[in-house]
C-alpha cells in the first residue's frame, strides 16, 4: 500500500490555493505530490494520506484544489479516487479534515479544460 | 452509584440483625413497632439519597452544557471578528498571521459543535450548529484564503457575519432556556 505524508513528503505548512500563492499549495501538492502517486498505483492498490503527524490545520482552498482538482482537471474519476484513497490520523480533530475532502471530492465536477499551470 | 446502594444494603441487613437481637429480648409488640419505625428511616433516607443524586446529576448536566454553549458562542465571536477583518481587507503582510488564527478557531469551534452536538442531540440547533460548522469553514477559508492576489470581499465578510450572527442567536436562545 503507498502512502503519502503531507508533512514529510509535500510540508508541513500546507498553504493556499497555486502556486502564485505558495510554494505547498493545493496546486503544488496534487500536481507533484498526489497525481504522480497515484499514476504509479498498481491494480486494486490504495494510497494511503497521513493528513496529521506535524500538519496543524488546513484550509479549504488547499483541499479544494488539491484533492477536487484531480477531477476538475479529469485526472481521474470522482468514484476511483474515493475507491483508492484512504486517510489516516491520530488527532481525532483531523476527522473533520477528511470529511471535508470527500466532500469536495463529491461536489467536484470536471470542468473540460486541460489543466495550465498557474504562474510564480 | 452501584457500590453506594450494595454498602446500603448491606446497612439494612446489619440493622435488621441488630433488630433482631433487641426483639428477643424485648416485648413482642414493642419490638414490631421499632423494626416498623427503623424500616420506614431507612426507606426513606434511601429516597432522600435518590432524590438528591437525580438532582445534582441533573444540575451537573445542565452545568456541563451551559460551559459548552459558552465556551462556543465566545469561540465564534472571536472566529467573526478575525474573518471579519481578514476579508475586509486587502491581501497584507499580517494575513500568515490570521489564517493561522482563524484555522486554529476553526478547529477549537468544530470540536466544541461535536461536544454541543451530543449534548443536544436531536434538537433543531444541534442540526443548525453542526451545518453551521461546515458552511463557515467553506465561506472563510475557501476562494482566495491564503492568497497573496486575495481582495477585499464586503459581500463574504457580510455572509460571514449573518452565518455567525444567526448561530450566536440560537446559542443565546439556549442558554437562556436551560
Amino acid at each position: 500500500m503507498a502512502t503519502i505524508n503531507v508533512s514529510k513528503d509535500f510540508s508541513p505548512d500546507p498553504i493556499g490555493r497555486y502556486r502564485t500563492d505558495s510554494n505547498s499549495s493545493g496546486e503544488a501538492f496534487r500536481e507533484d505530490v498526489l497525481r504522480p502517486a497515484i499514476e504509479k498505483l498498481g491494480a486494486n492498490e490504495k494510497l494511503t494520506i497521513i493528513l496529521d503527524d506535524g500538519v496543524e490545520s488546513y484550509g479549504s482552498s488547499f483541499l479544494v484544489e488539491g484533492f477536487a482538482g484531480l477531477i476538475k482537471h479529469g485526472y481521474v474519476t470522482k468514484e476511483k479516487l474515493l475507491t483508492i484513497l484512504e486517510f489516516s490520523f491520530s488527532d481525532a480533530d483531523f476527522c473533520f479534515y477528511r470529511d471535508k475532502i470527500i466532500q469536495y471530492i463529491k461536489d467536484a465536477k470536471y470542468s473540460s479544460q486541460p489543466y495550465s499551470p498557474s504562474s510564480k | 452509584m452501584d457500590n453506594t446502594l450494595s454498602n446500603l444494603e448491606k446497612l439494612i441487613q446489619k440493622q435488621n440483625e441488630i433488630l433482631v437481637l433487641f426483639s428477643d429480648q424485648l416485648d413482642s409488640n414493642i419490638a414490631d413497632t421499632l423494626i416498623v419505625g427503623l424500616i420506614v428511616a431507612v426507606g426513606s433516607a434511601i429516597s432522600a439519597y435518590g432524590f438528591n443524586y437525580l438532582h445534582w446529576h441533573q444540575t451537573e448536566k445542565k452545568k456541563n452544557k451551559l460551559s459548552v454553549v459558552s465556551s462556543l458562542s465566545i469561540l465564534i465571536r472571536e472566529f467573526e471578528d478575525l474573518s471579519l477583518k481578514y476579508w475586509l481587507s486587502d491581501a497584507t503582510d499580517d494575513d500568515p498571521e490570521l489564517c493561522i488564527k482563524i484555522k486554529c478557531r476553526h478547529l477549537l469551534i468544530n470540536r466544541y459543535v461535536n461536544q454541543y452536538i451530543q449534548l443536544f442531540s436531536g434538537s433543531e440547533h444541534a442540526q443548525i450548529v453542526s451545518l453551521f460548522s461546515n458552511l463557515i469553514y467553506d465561506k472563510v477559508t475557501g476562494d482566495d484564503f491564503e492568497s497573496r492576489s486575495r481582495v477585499r470581499s464586503i459581500s463574504k465578510a457580510t455572509s460571514i457575519a449573518k452565518l455567525c450572527s444567526d448561530v450566536a442567536a440560537r446559542l443565546n436562545e439556549d442558554a437562556i432556556t436551560l
